[in-house]
């Protein structure tokens, strides 16, 4: 068939010359006049669209913030956001095409770990700054990649700060972990194990569940069988909202403690009453009383007509740090930007923030347990000293014994 | 491993099969009546959560006293996609494979409720958003307790207890009355039921009604026990699936029953392996049926 293989070789040949002049075009179109394209990648669709949309909604009080200010060095910000549904192929995809097509300057995401990861090499090959706001895998910024920087506690950050609040303060002999059936939910039962048993305390059952799973009585019966004296769980809120609602259900009033994934009013609507006496971790609160929180807050209400979660907290930090990073280099130089990056201090919605070597902020953790002030449920700031607003309520004193 | 232990899961992994089985048994009569694999049967589930959801919003009151509204809301629903969408292709492929051999799952149904299910997912997510949402009940914080530490909601067990009744009536219906009768005709031979004058549309009108009100109805019952979002029918219809192939497809009993193996075997499965692996169970159980008995444990034996 040489007719039909001389058509085939003439059209991969127009296809190849299509594309090697598109991206010669668009790799010398200079950084675009008066604007700078800045990628953000969110789930916005499936399971975790809720914690998504705080991601875009921050992201887009962040642009229209800093553009209203005159932007940064004169140039004006523009927001390029792509859906990740947190699926790895859609997010390299939607990379990609920020990439060749957006000519951004940076990206900024995204929600989980998994796709951060997927995703980085190929910014980092191309120069791109990948700003993390939420991700907290802690191999993201010690794979020692140049241009990376994640504005939120990490995983070994958040996890080990818990432990140690909890063996402090809570005294438990024995634990029992539950977490999601992935490397988010295997990392954080691994640290906080490890923590645990290096100070003692009897790891009495480890059970994990996959995502989408909506019935937990089988890992919760174990667990109440086990009768460990405290319950480590890393979940999402939809998941961890069932969790503490089935487990009141099937009799287990144990304290149950939590990692970060839980700080939102959404998952206080949800779990309801169910919720009361939960520990968890929280890189931000609403009702930090620092001036940049607040300011940060009163701003999203406003625009938003809801309370930000810490995942907006996280988005709006990361985008300051470009700003601080890039006026400070005085330059959009990427080489120069990462250095100036490193040497910034700006208070953020989560407070103090600066950068260590490798990239990653070092932002104080917060331990807050959900009471009930006048009547509605509240996170009650527990650790550290400076932000305490309450003192911890053991479960007894809740659920009776 | 504590006898308690496994009598809560006994009991709390029959009351999930419950919901499995109505569930499955819709999906099995439209494969059994229709020929058609419904990919967005899941959705139907959902959009009776969400509706019983609006429904206390706009009228208060509790949502199991408003649950068999949805249902029968999403019925006609189904009804009006069977009539809108369905009913041409029906008629397109009778007429290109003659009367005997009316072929079924044609690739275009499978695209069909594929896309029907992207479609009403992204609806949902356009009407409710995505966060998602609890709808209290006064029974949820009903709490039985039961001697040697068993306790269970209120909720969970109505939601049992409206399942069994469903799956009861239904069967019922099909096994007494002249309309599960010539449901039953329709199922085993389409042009035959035709031939001694059942209006076999009319039969599949009615199928697809009680179908997805079968799927709406255990979406509402459950959503004051999990919580709801757009994507919930997508984490079920892969499980209902799995009971109509193990049940055998097409029959209704098989479903049932199937239904609550696989509950069973998902809580007990959880207490053996390992809960990483629960959700594996179910599909291992289909893999084992599929290999020893292709038909499945019911299959063969049209109901």
């Amino acid at each position: 068939m040489p007719a039909s293989r001389g058509l085939l070789i003439g059209i991969v040949a127009v296809v190849v010359v299509i594309a090697v002049v598109a991206a010669f075009l668009l790799m010398t179109q200079p950084a675009a006049g008066g604007t700078v394209k800045i990628g953000l990648i969110a789930p916005l669709t499936g399971s975790l669209a809720e914690h998504g949309l705080d991601m875009k909604q921050a992201a887009i009080l962040a642009v229209e913030e800093i553009n209203s200010k005159g932007g940064i060095l004169g140039k004006r910000i523009e927001l390029v956001i792509e859906d990740t549904a947190c699926k790895a192929d859609l997010a390299t995809a939607a990379v990609q095409k920020m990439i060749t097509q957006d000519n951004v300057y940076a990206v900024v995401g995204e929600y989980c770990s998994t796709v951060t990861l997927a995703v980085q090499p190929t910014l980092m090959e191309n120069k791109k700054l990948l700003l993390v706001p939420v991700s907290v895998a802690t191999k993201i910024t010690e794979q020692g990649y140049k241009y990376t920087f994640r504005s939120c506690a990490n995983q070994w950050m958040q996890t080990t700060q818990h432990a140690d609040f909890v063996y402090e303060h809570l005294k438990p002999r024995t634990a029992a972990m539950l977490g999601i059936n992935d490397d988010y939910g295997r990392e954080g039962l691994k640290i906080w194990g490890d923590r645990m048993k290096e100070k003692g305390v009897r790891i009495v059952a480890e059970e994990y569940f996959d995502a989408g799973t909506t019935d937990f009585t089988p890992q919760l019966s174990k667990i109440k069988a086990a009768n460990p004296d405290v319950i480590f769980v890393v979940a999402n809120i939809r998941d961890a909202a069932n969790i503490l609602k089935q487990a009141h259900e099937i009799g287990l009033y144990k304290q149950f403690t939590m990692l970060g994934g839980v700080t939102s009013e959404e998952f206080l609507q949800l779990a309801g009453n169910d919720a009361l006496g939960l520990v968890h971790v929280s890189y931000f609160e609403p009702t930090s009383k620092r001036p940049a929180a607040q300011e940060f807050v009163q701003k999203f209400v406003q625009k938003w007509n809801r309370t930000p979660a810490m995942y907006a907290a996280g988005v709006w930090d990361a985008f300051m740090t470009l700003k601080y990073g890039v006026e400070k280099a005085g330059t959009w130089d990427v080489d120069k930007v990462a250095e100036a990056i490193r040497t910034v201090r700006f208070e953020g919605a989560q407070g103090t923030i600066y950068y260590d070597e490798k990239g990653q902020a070092q932002t104080k953790v917060l331990l807050v347990q959900v009471q009930k002030v006048d009547g509605k449920l509240k996170r009650v700031i527990l650790y550290p000293e400076s932000d305490k607003e309450g003192e911890y309520i053991p479960p007894e004193r809740i659920w009776g014994s | 491993m504590q006898p308690m232990l496994f009598l809560e899961q006994t009991i709390l992994g029959l009351m999930m099969g419950g919901i499995y089985a109505s569930v499955g048994v819709g999906l099995t009569m439209i494969f059994g009546v229709m020929r058609l694999s419904n990919f967005a049967h899941g959705e139907f589930y959902m959009l009776g959560a969400f509706l019983i959801y609006t429904l206390v919003n706009a009228l208060g009151g509790d949502p199991y006293v408003l649950a068999p509204i949805s249902a029968v809301a999403v019925g006609l629903i189904g009804i009006a996609l069977n009539k809108l969408i369905f009913l041409s292709l029906y008629k397109e492929l009778r007429g290109a494979k003659g009367a005997a051999a009316f072929f079924f799952q044609d690739l275009r149904f499978i695209m069909l409720t594929i896309g029907l299910s992207i479609l009403l997912v992204d609806l949902a997510l356009v009407l409710w958003g995505p966060i998602p949402i609890s709808i209290p009940s006064v029974f949820t914080a009903h709490i039985i307790k039961l001697p040697g530490g068993l306790s269970f909601s209120l909720a969970r067990i109505i939601a049992f207890v409206v399942a069994m009744v469903s799956l009861i009536v239904l069967y019922t219906f099909l096994m007494t009355t002249k309309t599960g009768k010539a449901i039953r005709a329709t199922s085993q031979n389409p042009s035959a039921a035709a031939l001694v004058g059942i209006n076999t549309y009319k039969i599949y009108d009615i199928t697809m009604f009680i179908s997805t009100a079968l799927a709406a109805l255990a979406g509402g019952i459950l959503g004051p026990i999990y919580n709801i979002y757009p994507t919930m029918g997508l984490d079920v219809v892969a499980k209902a699936f799995v009971v109509v192939i193990t049940g055998g497809m097409g029959n209704v009993v098989g479903s049932m029953l199937a239904g609550f193996l696989i509950g069973l075997a998902e809580g007990w499965g959880g207490l053996i392996f390992g809960t990483e692996y629960r959700q594996v169970v179910a599909f291992v159980i289909m893999i084992l049926v599929l290999w020893f008995r292709p038909q499945g444990i019911l299959g063969g034996r049209k109901s």
